[in-house]
């Protein structure tokens, strides 16, 4: 590969990987705090494309579509975690599979309500005139959406690390994944917290459904496939564990990059790969705890 | 399961092709045989899930190596039945070995994840490896080979004599699994599910228990494939798929885990009743969400009595 060509590719799999935080940034806090993989997330996703192609048609600005988004279905996400999954912990705190039980039913239903709603065939959302084309960034020319994607969820997931890490709220939802027993001992309204990260990761899902929804299309499964990677990503980074999120969702995007660039049949099964591989050497994870949930 | 009951629901079970045409249609047997199969399926998981606490979330790996295993060896082994069953039960067992190997030694979750892996590591290589597994369209035309057991022939395009087939084999997977589990090796496999720490300190090699346990309930899930290949005539990398490993969780976790015979209950529950919403409607995936949602929601005791237990 020449330089350029590699350069081209990192900035892709950055685009990606930055993108991949945003997603992984739910599910990793959701199954700190309440131990629940939200099978859900994936539906999250593909409500905020399509969220954003309704306002986006409705008000006639791509601007307005990426910015509503987020909001809806950080309300959404809400109101599943107050409504169902609180009343459900409260009941059966020991279970973990309940709550699996109970995700999987609602991704099922809002991908159905989504074929009802909006048909099972492909749509797309279009992208303002200022962010086609591409770009040129010294020696390599680049797709200036992709720039953009780049850029956006760069900005989005860096004002989450800061909030995560630097404010008196981060702190709490820290506290809470590491032990949400000890962090409620403590005084931290965990209840209230489980409600907020839930909001924060379903929205920061939808936001990442609008950009990366632009980018290729709609579609009601269109949330699987990068849920399954950022499902990988966080396993890869530490289950529970913000920074091994985003470790992960980088690391993850370059190996999807020069994966499709080098080994363009095998790069899906290089991934898994990848992700056995960490797990047999680190059984929980880059940074995880050992704590064997 | 008290007796009466069960004999009843046996002898209902080994009748029920006899009404095909009279009471209802072949569609309904066809149905019927399906559920049978997913109940197999889901009783192998069980035995991993809700005996031995094993968290698979890889199990359409062992139904998919089976049905593609049993799929290739009716091509190019030989075309008879014994030899299709044989090398989807043993493709199945030997994933059970290799999966067992990398997998037993973590928990919860991050099992789940690596058992999830590996079953789409093998879903990867169905669509890609194209000259042997036909790629994303699978194998179709698998053929259904003649059974003949002394003076027995079973005519295996007859949805009858297929229904009897599988019944048969589904009764013998959940013999063989009930035996497992009054077993001294199923009790070890319990005591090794409720405290790892105390199984150890009485002298069970716990790893040695988890592996076998996860061959075990592969060869099962083998067989269930198996069994699948040749009643739909077809396979596909579908079946590797990990939406797969999500429905028998979900049928097993219905039924209730530890209990074997849940899994038929809730393979009636969840086949059944997708089958029949889409039969009445479209929109069948919204029905079939909302009643997940409202199951776990309203009763999930009843559903699963040994939950806080098991997991």
């Amino acid at each position: 590969m020449s330089l350029e060509a590699i350069l081209t590719q990192l900035l892709m799999g950055l685009t990606v990987g930055v993108n991949l935080v945003l997603v992984a940034t739910g599910l990793t806090l959701v199954f700190g705090m309440m131990g629940v993989i939200n099978f859900a997330h994936s539906a999250l996703f593909m409500l905020g494309a399509y969220a954003g192609l309704v306002a986006a048609t409705h008000l006639g600005s791509f601007w307005l579509g990426l910015v509503i988004a987020p909001p809806v279905i950080g309300l959404l996400g809400a109101g599943m975690e107050r409504w169902l999954l609180r009343p459900l912990r409260e009941r059966y705190p020991l279970s973990h599979l309940l709550p699996l039980l109970l995700t999987f039913g609602l991704s099922l239903f809002f991908e159905g309500s989504a074929k009802v709603i909006w048909g099972a065939d492909i749509v797309s959302l279009g992208k303002p005139a200022l962010l086609g084309g591409a770009v040129s960034l010294g020696r390599i020319t680049f797709p200036t959406y992709w720039l953009f994607a780049l850029v956006a969820a760069a900005v989005l997931a860096a004002a989450v690390w800061l909030v995560v890490e630097r404010t008196s709220l981060g702190l709490s939802i820290r506290a809470a994944t590491q032990d949400p027993m000890m962090a409620a001992v403590l005084g931290v309204n965990t209840q209230r917290l489980n409600t907020i990260v839930f909001a924060l990761g379903s929205g920061l899902a939808a936001a990442a459904g609008v950009i990366l929804g632009t980018m290729t299309s709609l579609s009601p499964q269109m949330g699987a496939g990068i849920v399954l990677d950022a499902f990988i990503a966080i396993v890869i980074g530490g289950l529970g564990s913000f920074t091994g999120a985003i470790v992960g969702s980088l690391l993850l995007g370059q190996v999807q990059s020069f994966g499709v660039a080098l080994l363009p049949a095998f790069h899906t099964p290089l991934i898994f790969l990848v992700m056995a591989v960490v797990l047999v050497l680190r059984p929980s994870g880059l940074f995880g705890s050992t704590d064997r949930r | 399961m008290t007796r009466v009951p069960a004999i009843l629901i046996a002898a209902a079970l080994i009748l029920a092709p006899l009404g095909v045409g009279r009471f209802y249609s072949a569609y309904y047997l066809n149905l019927l045989t399906w559920i049978l199969i997913f109940a197999l399926f889901a009783a192998a998981l069980d035995l991993a899930l809700g005996y031995g606490g094993l968290v698979s979330f890889g199990h359409a790996g062992f139904f998919g190596i089976g049905a593609y295993g049993a799929a290739l060896a009716l091509r190019h082994v030989s075309f008879s039945l014994w030899a299709a069953l044989a090398v989807g039960i043993a493709a199945a067992a030997l994933l059970g070995v290799v999966v067992g190997y990398f997998a037993v030694h973590s928990r919860g979750v991050y099992m789940a994840m690596l058992t999830f892996a590996f079953a789409q590591l093998l879903y990867e290589v169905a669509i890609k490896w194209v000259a042997v597994t036909g790629g994303s369209d699978g194998l179709p035309g698998v053929g259904r080979p003649r059974v003949s057991l002394g003076p027995l022939a079973l005519d295996l395009s007859d949805k009858r004599h297929m229904y009897w087939l599988v019944l048969a084999f589904v009764g013998l997977g959940f013999a063989l699994a009930r035996q497992i589990v009054a077993s001294p090796f199923g009790h070890a496999l319990i005591a090794v599910r409720e405290s790892e720490e105390r199984a150890r300190a009485i002298g069970i090699d716990v790893t040695r228990h988890r592996r076998v346990a996860l061959v075990f309930s592969g060869a099962l899930a083998g067989l269930a494939g198996a069994l699948f290949a040749v009643f739909q005539n077809f396979v596909s990398p579908e079946l590797l798929f990990f939406a797969l490993s999500g429905e028998v969780v979900v049928i097993a976790l219905l039924g209730g885990l530890g209990t074997l015979y849940g899994s038929l209950v809730g393979a009636v529950i969840a086949i059944g009743l997708r089958e029949v919403l889409s039969t009445y409607t479209d929109n069948w995936l919204v029905f079939l969400g909302a009643l997940y949602v409202v199951c776990v929601m309203c009763f999930p005791q009843g559903l699963t009595r040994l939950f806080a237990r098991a997991v």
